[in-house]
């Protein structure tokens, strides 16, 4: 088949705002292709240096060069193979360091850019992935020649990056959410209203928040066309570099208070396990992640990531879930000093998990959506899904199915001390929480590899394989 | 209260571009301190003797 005769290209449904180029499925592989619109501002960041220099320092996801022949009737000038990233994670799944992290690459990107003569046209926190612990700037085509006197993404870095780092640091943790709501960033009206008082005593947020709010709402059309400074905008010295600057200041000060939560100190103050319980249990991990060698883990519920790190030192890929920001936080910080470039750190509730969003639904895909992983650890999860979360046995081994190959899960029973205690005071309206009803409906779904009690608790690992 | 709708009309980037201009010269500014005082800190410290500096880098 020649190139001319290749049925035309899929593009992926979030790639359809940029006419430089768009990203599409081929033969397995995320590629990028670039337009002919596209062509001035690539060929500058190759010829520049840029590509190299962002690539030597790890801030750009290096790509190769497809030797097939520019192709003027479908206007693609180059098709690059980026390097695949193996699990896509969005802002609104990232924990406070990590968005920090996304937003000073961000910027360190910018400031590159800058000293190749270029300057990225958008600072979208989608941007940005990790690779493991690590952010990876991924949209090769955001950049162009730099030619005006202010950042033409100034604002949009306000809205995807600044506007929630300082929500979480200065209101809650869990304003991330917002970023779920507002797929471009929160706009800097809203964050400058919910920000406490204090925040206007700081330069930073002083500037680049709440003058910013009041400067875009200023040159909203009520102003008339005429009221724009049109002219200015064209004059002056450039401006980028020192903008830059002190965003990085105003960033790298963002910075949470000391806040606890529920299950920070889950692992810390653990008292329902014995030692000889908790060593079972991580010696059965380990060994179930032996004998399946599987390619990719979730590990859902995983708290800090102890037993995560059971698979990552292994050499496999783990996305570890939880629910607590700052279980998620920490994990991350800590797999980042250790340099556990296998694991992925996320936030999620199981019991609301990211939906797909976006225009179409189809343009930020859902939890079910991504990677399938070979394997799931359910570890001392079912009783929080079953009695917090309200979800019947059935609805969960349903969902559990559709999610992974194999499961390992821990049964935990309704007399078990830490279920009880969820319990609380409520009636208990879960007749079909038993261990035989758990069999049975687990059953429907999965065949019965293993089962293994974990002595003196009460509980049990089920390791399961999906029947499809 | 009064709502704003975020998607209608409203054009951010003017308003963004014509802060840079208001802030431009508070920031250019500051990063000129900060490159100063960096430079006097730089300054201030008592280098390093020769063994001393091969006995670091080893």
């Amino acid at each position: 088949m020649t190139v001319h005769e290749r049925p035309p290209r899929a593009r992926l449904p979030s790639s359809f705002r940029d006419p430089a180029g768009y990203v599409f499925l081929e033969d397995g592989l995320f590629k990028r292709a670039v337009t002919f619109l596209g062509r001035a501002d690539y060929d500058l960041f190759r010829e520049s240096g840029l590509y190299e220099a962002l690539v030597k320092r790890s801030l750009l996801v290096p790509h190769v060069e497809e030797t097939r022949e520019p192709d003027p009737e479908g206007r693609v000038y180059r098709t690059l193979v980026p390097e695949q990233i193996s699990h896509i994670s969005y802002p609104y799944e990232w924990s406070f360091a990590q968005l920090k992290d996304a937003a000073l690459l961000t910027l360190e990107v910018q400031k590159t850019a800058l000293q190749h003569g270029m300057s990225l046209k958008d600072a979208s926190g989608f941007n940005v992935v990790f690779r493991g612990p690590r952010p990876v700037f991924i949209d090769t085509l955001s950049f162009e020649k730099n030619t005006g006197k202010a950042w033409v993404a100034y604002g949009q870095f306000g809205n995807h990056f600044l506007a929630p780092l300082l929500l979480m640091a200065e209101v809650s943790l869990e304003l991330n959410g917002l970023l779920r709501s507002h797929l471009d960033g929160i706009p800097l009206e809203l964050a400058s209203k919910l920000l406490p008082r204090q925040t206007w005593m700081r330069l930073g947020p002083l500037m680049h928040v709440h003058l910013h709010a009041r400067s875009q709402k200023k040159y909203a059309p009520t102003g008339g066309a005429e009221a724009r400074p049109k002219a200015a905008l064209e004059s002056g010295p450039d401006r980028k570099a020192a903008i830059v600057d002190s965003l990085i200041s105003t960033v790298e000060g963002v910075r949470l208070p000391g806040a606890k939560t529920e299950w920070i100190d889950y692992y810390k103050e653990l008292k329902h396990y014995s030692r000889e319980a908790e060593d079972f249990k991580q010696s059965a991990v380990r060994r179930v992640v032996e004998s399946l060698r599987p390619r990719l883990v979730y590990d859902l519920g995983g708290n800090v990531g102890t037993y995560s790190r059971l698979v990552t030192q292994q050499g496999i890929d783990c996305v570890c879930y939880d629910i607590d920001p700052l279980c998620v936080n920490q994990n991350y910080l800590e797999s980042k000093r250790n340099g556990d470039s296998h694991m992925l750190p996320l936030l999620m509730d199981l019991t609301n998990p990211t939906p797909p969003l976006g225009f179409g639904l189809n343009e930020r895909l859902g939890f079910l959506d991504r990677s399938r992983p070979d394997l799931t650890l359910a570890l001392a999860l079912m009783h929080h899904i079953r009695i917090t979360g309200n979800v019947p046995l059935a609805r969960m081994a349903e969902v559990l199915a559709r999610m992974t190959r194999h499961l390992l899960i821990e049964w935990v029973p309704k007399e078990d001390r830490m279920a009880q205690s969820i319990m609380g005071n409520r009636p208990d309206i879960f007749e079909d929480y038993t261990l035989a009803n758990f069999q049975s409906v687990f059953g429907d779904y999965f065949s019965q590899e293993k089962a293994e009690e974990i002595p003196g608790t009460g509980r049990t690992l089920y390791l399961f394989c999906n029947r499809v | 209260m009064k709502l704003t709708m975020y998607l209608a009309y409203l054009d951010p980037a003017t308003g963004s571009m014509a802060l840079q201009i208001a802030i431009g010269g508070v920031v250019t500014a500051l990063a000129a301190v900060k490159l100063f005082w960096s430079k006097l800190k730089t300054l201030g410290r008592k280098p390093a003797s020769e063994p001393e500096a091969a006995e670091k880098s080893r």
